[in-house]
């Protein structure tokens, strides 16, 4: 008697109903008459690394990060899954998501965390254990559909926080996407069991059966906020639209998509040695400064200028003080 | 002649490019089709290319090339009926067919303003434009051959594919359903031991496969290295060659073994005893954009399986070649041309580039192969001892 069997005959009779709700959409694009550019796709693709572990759907306008390697090749997608809490919750293992047609599905084994003030930062990630479909209470509206996850640890969670993927379960673990550089340009079906263990070399992927999903995402995409997947605030902060209520991801300045404190802190770095410094006294060697940078001692109008710094952990800066002659 | 109605400019063009390209395809001295063609002894091509379905797969079922078994008749009675022959099981596989592409050309309009002035000025004919266009097609086809070789050598030699090179995507793509008693040592020590009794080995390998399966013409894949230091440093095999020919020892086993013609000299003597497999030397070698020089088959792998091919090329549509046509942007203008026995596309293209425009040569390939002879398919580690 063979056995595994995928295909066949049954001489008989065989009833059987399926029920499916296709072709019902929203316009997530924003129209434009002019030419736009927002199909341009990448190098070779990628497959999709973090895939949704059951049948579920991807839709147009969802965002992921595009991961290449040192070269720029060799990419894979990351996903960014969102669910949207229905109900505050506080210290319960007990989480519910909103659950329509139009969200992403949560799957036990997801690892979920509060996304993170800024993208791929880290916070408090739990395993979900069980998804219920059910129904609450939210506000005032009765029979709410939701998803009922029962997560590994007690979390406290806002109404209206978003969830999004960790690396992995514990406390200061990561946020799975680390950028934003591509949009879904179209729905994506995925019906299948997906393959988890793709592109593993250490152990070897040996998983031939399941379904993996290879997928090449627009670079770039202007979306009507109200109708992406909910976006938590770290997402939201990318924004390169300044029309209230649209949502751009730029296909030709995407290395300008970072957070703003990033941003600070490089242009903090870069001006450091050309923003002088200044007291009411000489400079002490515990004087903090930058090789070039000046000083002013704002009692004598004395000015010096940082020569050298040495030690590793107690630095020793050396300054000298400038004669200007006329 | 201006330079916009040489045959060269005319290759983008949407309505004549496709022809040129054909043509130019079709001239054995500009584009030759059988370098790196190790697939081409191993698999034959599909006759028709795969449907792809709504969910994006292009998948195809290969169904088992089974032999059935003969048996010694059953003495009888007049009038009495024979009994019923039970079905065999109908072992089939299914898998998807991954795309492939090679880097592509792109030609900006800088660069086409310099070739179009060296062609006004008779630095550069139109001979010379078409034979570095040619060159662009050679560049394709032996991309596609050799990615379908590595393909091709990884699965008869490991019974999987699993896809780790180039700039692309990188994992496991199909893997056969080769029966894990197929996967054998090497037997009661190491081929490369020179006292293992190797020719005794396969003959009795041979003759147990003949009566589990019926009795088959078999061959024996193994790579020249592997034979070089299996075949050649044995001392059964030498004896059984000098035995047949009377030749010197020192003549195999001097500093000359890895000549061709000795192994040739050698294959041709084993192939004599009709007991053994006929070998057939595994000779493929691709070029990685970021390895170099990789190879599909690991040298310590020797396969035995029943002559002839291995199973089919399975191909499929590139999306390109259904998207572009009916829903291209304007802006950009394409021609395709199917080559490669039909599995690959040649894709031709015009387009803007801010002011200017520019032009891109690309080639894409659904195509996997996929075996047929899985259940006979015989996959052995002479690098490890039972």
């Amino acid at each position: 008697m063979p056995t595994n069997v995928q295909n066949g005959a049954f001489l008989g009779t065989k009833l059987i109903q399926e029920t499916n709700v296709g072709g019902k959409g929203r316009s997530v694009f924003v129209p434009m008459k002019g030419t736009k550019t927002d199909y341009e796709f990448p190098t070779y693709g990628g497959d999709i690394a973090n895939p949704f572990k059951g049948k579920a759907k991807l839709f147009a306008g969802d965002l992921a990060e595009f991961r290449t390697n040192a070269s720029g090749m060799n990419g894979r997608y990351y996903i960014l899954k969102t669910f949207e809490v229905a109900a505050a919750v506080s210290n319960t293992n007990t989480v519910y998501i909103l659950r329509d047609g139009f969200r992403h599905i949560p799957f036990v084994g997801d690892v979920l965390m509060v996304a993170p003030d800024v993208i791929g930062g880290t916070g408090t990630a739990v395993t979900v254990v069980t998804v219920t479909a059910t129904t609450t209470t939210v506000g005032e509206t009765a029979n709410v559909p939701v998803w009922q996850l029962a997560i590994s640890a007690n979390l406290t969670i806002a109404k209206g926080a978003i969830l999004v993927e960790a690396e992995e379960a514990g406390s200061n673990k990561a946020m799975v996407v680390k950028a934003i550089n591509s949009v879904a340009p179209c729905d994506y079906d995925m019906l299948s069991d997906p393959s988890l263990t793709f592109g593993n070399t250490a152990p070897a992927d040996t998983n031939f059966t399941d379904a993996r999903y290879f997928v090449a995402f627009a670079l770039g995409g202007l979306m009507y906020t109200k109708k992406m997947s909910p976006l938590p605030k770290c997402v939201l902060d990318l924004n390169r639209s300044n029309v209230n209520g649209w949502f751009k991801v730029n296909y030709y300045d995407m290395r300008a998509i970072q957070d703003t404190n990033t941003v600070k802190e490089e242009i903090d770095a870069a001006t450091v040695g050309i923003t002088p410094k200044s007291g009411a006294s000489n400079p002490a060697t515990s004087t903090v400064g930058a090789v070039g940078q000046l000083y002013i001692n704002t009692t004598d109008q004395g000015t010096f200028i940082c020569t050298k710094i040495t030690g590793t952990t107690t630095k020793t800066y050396t300054w000298k003080e400038i004669t200007l002659t006329a | 002649m201006k330079f916009e109605n040489t045959t060269f400019a005319n290759i983008y063009s949407p309505r004549n490019g496709s022809p040129i390209v054909a043509d130019i395809m079709a001239n054995k001295n500009l584009v030759k089709i059988d370098n790196h063609n190790f697939w081409t002894k191993k698999f034959d091509i599909f006759p028709t290319a795969a449907p792809t379905d709504a969910q994006g797969n292009s998948s195809f079922i290969v169904k088992l090339r089974e032999q059935m078994q003969g048996e010694l008749m059953s003495m009888r009675a007049p009038l009495s009926e024979a009994a019923p022959v039970d079905a065999p099981a109908m072992q089939t596989y299914t898998g998807s067919i991954p795309s492939f592409a090679p880097r592509g050309f792109i030609e900006n309009a800088t660069e086409r303003w310099y070739s179009m002035n060296a062609f006004k000025d008779d630095q550069l004919t139109e001979e010379d434009m078409v034979r570095n266009y040619a060159k662009k097609l050679q560049f394709f086809v032996d991309s596609a051959n050799q990615t379908l070789s590595f393909a091709a050598a990884r699965i008869l030699s490991t019974g999987q594919l699993v896809y780790d090179k180039g700039y692309g995507i990188k994992g496991n793509v199909l893997k056969a359903p080769i029966p894990t008693e197929n996967f054998l040592n090497a037997g009661t020590a190491v081929w490369t031991d020179s006292t293992f009794p190797l020719l005794d080995h396969l003959r009795t390998l041979v003759e147990t496969l003949n009566n589990k399966h019926g009795k088959m013409a078999w061959q024996l894949e193994i790579t020249r290295d592997r034979f070089v230091s299996t075949f050649l440093n044995n001392t059964q095999v030498l004896d059984w060659l000098k035995l047949q020919y009377g030749i010197q020892h020192s003549v195999l086993t001097a500093n000359i073994p890895n000549a061709i013609a000795t192994v040739d000299y050698a294959i041709t003597a084993l192939a004599a005893d009709s007991d053994l497999p006929r070998i057939s030397i595994v000779s493929e070698a691709q070029n990685d954009v970021e390895l170099g020089t990789v190879h599909g088959w690991a040298t310590n792998i020797a396969v035995l399986r029943p002559m002839g091919y291995a199973g089919y090329i399975m191909y499929a549509r590139p999306a390109e070649g259904v998207v572009m046509p009916s829903m291209g942007a304007r802006a950009v203008t394409q021609n395709f041309t199917t080559a490669f026995n039909g599995i690959g596309l040649i894709i031709n293209s015009e387009m803007d580039n801010g002011k200017l425009r520019e032009w891109h040569t690309d080639f894409v390939m659904n195509a996997v192969p996929a075996l047929d002879e899985f259940v006979y398919h015989y996959i052995i580690n002479t690098g490890t001892a039972n």
